[in-house]
């Protein structure tokens, strides 16, 4: 059997429509309305306009660690940050009995939030699977009077171990993640992550405090789902403006990536956002200090 | 009547008996040849077998358990050796690799694992129960097995992801769930010593060929995890094992083709029916000389297994077989039907029925085929050729275990291929036949795996996929033109949202399934693929089980489910379906004089229109309905030969008359096709059509019968004068007059020329010398 040629290949392939996909974006390629012998002429189209405006990155560093470069940038935050309504510091002391019983979880009523990390990431799909990549990281902890954003962020693949070096050492550090929605999500796919590149890492099972369950479990029957968005609505009075929509967080990276044109500036403040609120959420639901209420 | 009456009776061709005996084999008596129990397995393992009453092996069992065998580290460090097990039915093959897989998992503990791969889920938890047996009988510590597919409950997933010592499942669950998800099963990978693939001649044409990539990923995730298992082949016996097991693990393997098992001898009966229209050459239908085999039989102590062809001639003969037992007051509980589609429960009471024998009489689809136990027969109704010559065997396999005697009755259609075997009995025995066949390389289902393999892991710019000719190729397309991967760094990423191994089917079968639900009783009855359910369960269709009738009283088509109601029916239903063909795209173009070949793509809608009612044993039309579902429709690559005008005049076919005699000749040609193409039957479809729109003009179109088409109608565009040619031969050789169904079948329209017209055709077609012409440019149809 000789080697195939490309012409071949682009014939064969050149009416693959329906069930193949295409990149981001070209969701009739996805939804069988247009042939993917339309979207390679397209995309051949596409490659033929000038290159769109590269997005830069927001202001961050760029650390040499021993498994290559990787880039972060942190943002710091007074206690006195108001999120949505919410004081940020409003997590800083815990009502552990309170907080185990919303968690229906005894070993939380002792918890501090100096041993807390809040988490929230980016990734490339929802399906799973060893092919989904964590492009972004978003990380949240207090340190003294501050709390540190820190994300993480993707610039290439070949970045990949080094991120993930720095994630294990954090995670390390704080042994207790606080997601949403992360023990069926986040969790699986940095596991996933880290078994690829063989890096030993905590594998945010117990403890893992999971703010959608308690949400749900206290709200479920109010609301009418129980998505971040609406849970910010409601306990913090956070409505977004201009915010990327999570679904549209992969497309932008894999066009970034490709040819710098996605909005991962968009990305980037997404997930900031979420991992702030994920704090405010801490302090609404079971923070102590109970001054200044939503707004 | 015993076993040498039933063939005496046969052999003697009474007037009033079922057919008439073309040919006849004999294979004969094998002694069994033994070997000790090896001296190497452990102890837990040696009370297993001697509870089983084993107390030496079979040569063949012995030899492949040695190579398999794991020396380990205190036995000199030797590891086993890759081989392929190609040795009769039912000749102890699993035992065969259990033992020195087994050995491994008890004295290495959780730092050796298995995986073992079967064709269907049944298979795989028969083979569970069998090794779950054996160590119960070892009394040795446990081993976690488990059966991983689509039905094991999530809590059971999650501890074999973690503890399973051996994993038994099927390449699809491999292809759409472990593999894409490698990093859940490390310990599996890390630790995998053996990977098993049992039941190898299945893994033929199109599916062979994608299980080929599936195993090729396999291997690249054991090396990411460091492990670099042994791989076993267990395989009917096709005269090719050895090197398609090598095709399929890309190395070399060891074949144990010796077989140990004692064999009594064995008869082959080639009956063909009788003819009824000596005119036409139409002759009874096999179905019909199955009947009257089944009656006689059924008199007799022996037990007896018929082979049909589809699920409605199962049920047919089924439900023929009861009346005659009823007419002859046997219990009707001693016949059963077997198909995919039964649930489980059933398959499981009808396979203890046969081996205890209280089930005497069985008509099964391909699905006894496979190694499920079902205990020794002793006669095998083969209804119309199975299509392979493996199959034949795997068949004929059956019946005969040890050292009684039993026959074999091949009852032949009108069909081509029957007839050509009628005439050419020795195309089953003359070794040596390249019986299965597979293209791992195909430049579609290679660049799909590779895409399903980038996702799993990335690919490094010099790394090459198996022995896949042009890695870096694909992976530049998949970069460049499909968008799906980044190349950055020296490494090929997936950078895509997709999940590769969800658009990519491994064959038919694992589109989802309808299932059939019985309304009185409130249950699942069985259940159906969806391809297949729009000729089997519309709206008014008789849907046959356990040769009982049941109405279609709805088919949900959208929510895949169909309702039915058991009524007494006097006659069955058949969908007629219609298939159009349009030309999408031609590619390539060679004059042949009397017509021109071309290549290209085309769209394929199949609709079923309309059913009839057929009456039971008369065979009568008693009404006809309309059916009102979608079609089944799909694009592919097909091969156009297409008719020139002077070929047309001047062997006279007139309008009219050309319809049926080239349909003829379509039929001829694709009955032919698997002998030459390396491809199973059903992979690729021939249509004729008397006026083709787009040619305006007599044409043969062969297209792959599966979505976008795997490259299988360009090999036969290359090689279609020889198929050509031997459809040429057949018709002169054959004995009718002016046409028959063995060959260009029986023609009203155009009477006594039928048969002169279509060796004209043939001979027109291969007269006239090639000549190259330039590419036909087509308007992209698009």
């Amino acid at each position: 059997m000789v080697a195939p040629d490309r012409d071949k290949l682009r014939r064969a392939f050149g009416r693959r429509g329906r069930g193949e996909r295409g990149r981001g974006g070209d969701e009739d390629v996805a939804s069988g309305r247009q042939t993917m012998r339309e979207y390679l002429r397209g995309r051949a189209d596409r490659l033929a306009r000038p290159a769109a405006e590269r997005i830069e990155l927001p202001a961050g560093e760029e650390v040499v660690t021993c498994g290559g470069a990787l880039w972060r940038r942190e943002l710091r935050y007074a206690s006195s940050f108001v999120h949505g309504g919410v004081a940020l510091g409003r997590a800083r002391v815990l009502d552990g009995e309170r907080l185990a019983a919303l968690a229906r979880d005894e070993q939380f009523g002792a918890l501090s939030v100096s041993q807390c990390v809040f988490l929230d990431t980016e990734t490339t799909g929802l399906s799973g699977g060893a092919g989904t990549v964590v492009f972004n990281y978003g990380l949240a902890f207090f340190r003294g009077d501050e709390l540190v954003v820190e994300q993480l962020f993707l610039r290439d693949f070949g970045e990949e171990k080094a991120v993930l070096r720095h994630i294990a050492a954090r995670l390390w550090q704080f042994a207790v993640p606080v997601t949403f929605v992360g023990k069926s999500y986040d969790r699986h796919r940095i596991a996933s992550r880290m078994a690829l590149h063989k890096i030993a890492s905590p594998a945010l099972t117990a403890p893992h405090l999971d703010l959608y369950h308690i949400a749900r479990r206290e709200y479920g029957g109010q609301w009418p789902d129980c998505r971040l968005q609406t849970v910010e609505r409601q306990l913090l009075g956070l409505r977004r403006a201009d915010d990327l929509p999570g679904s549209e967080a992969p497309a932008a990276w894999l066009d970034w990536i490709r040819d710098g044109s996605g909005a991962v500036d968009r990305v980037l403040e997404h997930n900031r956002l979420d991992v702030l609120s994920l704090c405010a959420l801490l302090g609404v639901l079971a923070g102590r200090d109970q001054t200044g209420t939503t707004g | 009547m015993d076993l040498s009456g039933f063939v005496r009776r046969l052999r003697d061709n009474s007037a009033d008996g079922p057919g008439v005996v073309d040919a006849w084999h004999r294979t004969e008596p094998r002694p069994a040849a033994m070997a000790a129990i090896p001296q190497w397995l452990q102890s837990p393992l040696k009370r297993a077998l001697q509870a089983r009453g084993i107390l030496e092996l079979y040569s063949h069992q012995r030899e492949c358990a040695d190579l398999l065998h794991d020396a380990g580290a205190d036995g000199g460090g030797a590891r086993g050796r890759d081989v392929v097990i190609a040795t009769s039915t039912a000749s102890g093959k699993s035992l065969a690799y259990h033992l020195p897989v087994l050995d491994v998992l008890m004295r290495d503990g959780l730092d050796a694992r298995a995986l073992y791969l079967y064709p269907t889920k049944a298979l795989a938890r028969d083979q569970m129960a069998d090794v779950e047996r054996l160590l119960q009988q070892s009394g040795a510590a446990e081993l976690d097995v488990a059966v991983y597919d689509g039905d094991t409950p999530p809590a059971v997933r999650q501890a074999m992801r973690e503890r399973g010592a051996l994993v038994l499942t099927n390449p699809h669950m491999l292809h759409q769930g472990i593999l894409p998800n490698h990093t859940r099963w490390q310990g599996l990978f890390a630790g995998l010593r053996y990977v098993v693939v049992d039941e190898l001649h299945t893994l033929s044409g199109i599916y062979g060929s994608h299980v080929a990539n599936v195993l090729r990923r396999l291997r690249r995730i054991c090396r990411h995890y460091g492990s670099d298992p042994v791989f076993c082949g267990a395989s009917a016996t096709i005269s090719n094992a050895g090197e398609h097991g090598r095709r399929l693990f890309e190395r070399p393997v060891h074949v144990i083709d010796r077989d140990g098992s004692p064999s009594g001898g064995k008869h082959y009966v080639f009956l063909n029916p009788r003819v009824v229209q000596p005119a036409s050459g139409m002759r009874v239908p096999a179905s019909e000389a199955a009947r009257q085999l089944g009656g006689a039989l059924l008199q007799s102590d022996l037990q007896t297994i018929f082979f049909a062809r589809s699920r409605n001639q199962t049920e047919v003969l089924v439900k023929y077989l009861r009346d005659e037992a009823n007419a002859r007051q046997i219990e009707q509980q001693r016949i059963a039907g077997y198909r995919g589609g039964y649930l489980p429960n059933l398959r499981r009471t009808i396979e203890r029925g046969l081996r205890d024998g209280s089930i005497s009489t069985v008509v099964s689809t391909n699905a006894l085929e496979l190694g499920v136990d079902i205990g020794s027969l002793d006669v095998c109704v083969l209804v119309g050729y199975p299509g392979t010559v493996a199959s034949t065997f795997q068949r004929a396999g059956r019946v005969g275990r040890r050292s009684q005697e039993s026959a074999v009755v091949f009852v032949a259609r009108s069909a081509a291929m029957d007839q050509f075997l009628m005439q050419n009995p020795g195309y089953l025995f003359d070794a040596p036949r390249d019986a299965v066949s597979i293209d791992p390389d195909n430049a579609i289902i290679l660049t799909n795996h590779v895409r399903c393999a980038a996702f799993e892991l990335p690919f490094d710019e010099d790394e090459r996929f198996g022995e896949a000719p042009s890695t870096s190729t694909v992976l530049d397309f998949l970069t460049e033109d499909l968008g799906v991967l980044v190349h950055q760094g020296g490494r090929y990423h997936y950078a895509d949202r997709t999940y590769p191994a969800q658009g990519v089917s491994l064959n038919a079968a694992d589109m989802d399934n309808v299932t059939i639900q019985d309304v009185e009783q409130a249950r699942v009855l069985a259940e159906i693929d969806r391809p297949s359910a729009i000729t089997e369960v519309y709206q008014g269709a008789i849907y046959g089980h356990q040769g009982d009738t049941y109405l279609v009283e709805r088919f949900d088509y959208e929510d895949r489910r169909a309702f039915v109601r058991a009524i007494d029916a006097d006659y069955y239903t058949e969908a007629d379906t219609e298939t159009e063909v349009k030309i999408l795209q031609l590619d390539e173009a060679e004059d042949h004089g009397g017509y021109v070949a071309h290549r290209g793509e085309v769209h394929v809608s199949t609709v079923a229109k309309a059913y009839k009612k057929i009456k039971f044993y008369s065979r009568e039309n008693v009404g006809i309905g309309e059916i009102d579902l979608p079609p089944e429709e799909f694009d592919t690559e097909a091969a156009a030969l297409v008719l020139q005008p002077d070929l047309v005049r001047a062997i006279g076919l007139s309008r009219g008359g050309e319809a049926s005699c080239l349909h003829g000749v379509g039929e001829l040609l694709q009955g032919l096709v698997p002998l030459f193409a390396r491809v199973d039957p059903g992979d690729v479809r021939v249509l004729a059509e008397a006026l083709q729109p787009h040619f305006e003009a007599p044409t043969l179109i062969f297209y792959d019968r599966i979505p976008n088409g795997v490259g299988l109608a360009e090999r036969i565009y290359r090689v279609h004068r020889e198929i050509l040619a031997a459809a040429l031969e057949l018709v002169q050789k054959c004995r009718c007059r002016s046409g028959c169904p063995s060959c260009v079948g029986p023609h009203a329209s155009l009477g006594a020329r039928s048969k002169a017209t279509a060796v004209g055709l043939l001979r027109g077609m291969l007269g006239g010398s090639p000549q190259s012409v330039d590419e036909v440019a087509c308007e992209d149809a698009w």
